[in-house]
């Protein structure tokens, strides 16, 4: 197993972010990890990059507890911009490449021509989207083992979420996998391999897509529609 | 790690400090021509234009060391607090390499404003002084610190006070960290909390330092003077040290990014 998580608790201040979750992730798998907003995804994302420690349970990424050897192996984008206001491309190319070992370069500058982004380009002058292009041809560019990617496709145009979703599919292979988090299921749906509702910190439901169209005869939109209605 | 992080963070800044630096220099170099030329000259305003550049030099002199602390405060918080912080905390490195990046990046440049500030002095005063004369001075000054026992301590505390007053801001920033919301000005908040217990501390130190003296001729003489200081020193020594690695722990176990 790539990711082991056993009866996770996470507390904020009293309030249960995510409560007894328990789930694996094999290699080699797209993961749709799904629920409203303050169902606990983004939690669960920044407990397997490290940026968070959970209150209780446990959790391995290839069998090493969250830290730096599973740092050393996780790409993690995050919902927001992260990069340093000060840097161009090429110098943010130059920081991944210096801290990580699995980032290609080659990739990176491949990836900057398709989307037409200029390597010299300040981030201090480009839009919101464009820094989130950006950011996930970096994190994408690395040879990661679990990828982490918290709303990757909320902020950019449709042709662009397009490239995206196929720079996903492309770069993983079967010895890692992708845990997406998305409002926009529709969207990724066709891509996914697995799919975990997460509903007020609880994991509700842990399935392959597939098992979703045939046991509930609906497409993973559909079901989240039906699960998750106000 | 460590030395790839520092790289990064003096890259960050390196621009700003060096446009101040260049502007000193300017400064010195036409307070030195202005000051030849008045000399030679009878032409009203000269004594007014000298005031002024001297006086641009003093304001840049200042800024310059000023800049350093807000600098630093600014890059630490931006970049390990705020959003920045969602791509550092997930670097492979320790935490403590992230906090002392920082601490290293401090020192290189206040120890590079401290040397500016005294070349624009020099370059200022170029002709008015024996530079022999001052480095002669200097060298018997060092002599007798030195030779001077206890004089060491006040060395150790001038190199250290880059260490001591960081050290404190990392701790209030973790400790604002831990708040909801609001964190920058938790942090403030906590930064005046931890001073005033700290001078509370030291107040009760100073206290027990001088009962311990036994009369006003021991609380006079040198050695009591040296004990104090060192002890004073010391207490420094331990609160900052605290100060990091409490930080150190908070930034590693109780992250809390927006």
């Amino acid at each position: 197993m790539l990711v082991e998580c056993n009866n996770l608790f996470k507390n904020y201040g009293g309030k249960n972010a995510l409560n007894n979750v328990s789930f694996a992730v094999e290699k080699g798998k797209i993961i749709g990890l799904l629920g409203p907003n303050g169902s606990g995804k983004t939690t669960l994302i920044k407990i397997l990059s490290g940026l968070l420690t959970a209150s209780g349970g446990s959790i391995t990424i290839s069998g090493d507890p969250v830290g730096i050897e599973t740092k050393k192996i996780v790409s993690y984008l995050p919902e927001r911009t992260y990069l340093s206001e000060w840097m161009n491309v090429k110098q943010t190319i130059n920081f991944f490449s210096d801290f990580y070992t699995d980032f290609s370069e080659e990739t990176a500058y491949d990836m900057l021509s398709r989307l037409n982004i200029d390597p010299g380009e300040k981030l201090r002058t480009m839009s919101k989207g464009t820094k989130e292009k950006v950011q996930l041809i970096l994190v994408m560019s690395r040879k990661a083992s679990l990828y982490l990617l918290d709303e990757p496709i909320g902020g950019v145009d449709p042709a662009a979420r397009d490239y995206i979703l196929k720079t996903i599919i492309s770069n993983y292979s079967e010895d890692s996998s992708v845990i997406i988090s998305t409002h926009l299921i529709s969207d990724i749906e066709n891509v996914l391999d697995e799919v975990i509702f997460l509903k007020y910190g609880a994991l509700m439901l842990h399935m392959t897509a597939d098992e979703i169209r045939e046991q509930h005869g609906k497409s993973v939109d559909a079901l989240f529609r039906e699960v998750f209605a106000c | 790690m460590l030395i790839k992080l520092l790289k990064y963070d003096i890259l960050a800044d390196y621009k700003k400090y060096c446009a101040v630096y260049i502007a000193m220099l300017a400064a010195s170099v036409m307070l030195l021509l202005s000051r030849n030329m008045y000399i030679d000259s009878e032409i009203f305003g000269y004594d007014v234009l000298v005031d002024l550049i001297s006086s641009a030099l003093t304001i840049l002199s200042v800024a310059a060391c000023v800049m350093v602390l807000v600098f630093s405060i600014s890059r630490f918080y931006k970049n390990l607090v705020r959003d920045e912080g969602y791509l550092m905390h997930t670097l492979p490195v320790h935490t403590w390499e992230l906090l002392l990046s920082k601490l290293m990046a401090v020192y290189i440049w206040t120890i590079s404003t401290v040397i500016m500030v005294i070349m624009c002095i020099g370059i200022s005063t170029l002709g008015d002084v024996d530079l022999s004369e001052i480095i002669s001075d200097l060298i018997e000054f060092l002599d007798f610190l030195f030779e001077t026992k206890g004089a060491m301590i006040y060395i150790a505390y001038v190199i250290l006070t880059p260490f001591f007053a960081m050290s404190i801001i990392y701790f209030a920033f973790a400790l604002g960290n831990l708040f909801s919301k609001n964190k920058l000005g938790a942090s403030v908040l906590m930064y005046f909390a931890i001073k005033f217990a700290e001078n509370m501390l030291t107040g009760i130190v100073n206290f027990f330092a001088i009962a311990a003296a036994s009369n006003r001729e021991s609380l006079e003489s040198l050695s009591f003077l040296n004990n104090f200081v060192f002890a004073r020193f010391m207490l420094s020594v331990i609160l900052s040290a605290g100060y990091f690695i409490a930080a150190e722990r908070i930034f590693a176990k109780k992250l809390n990014l927006e």
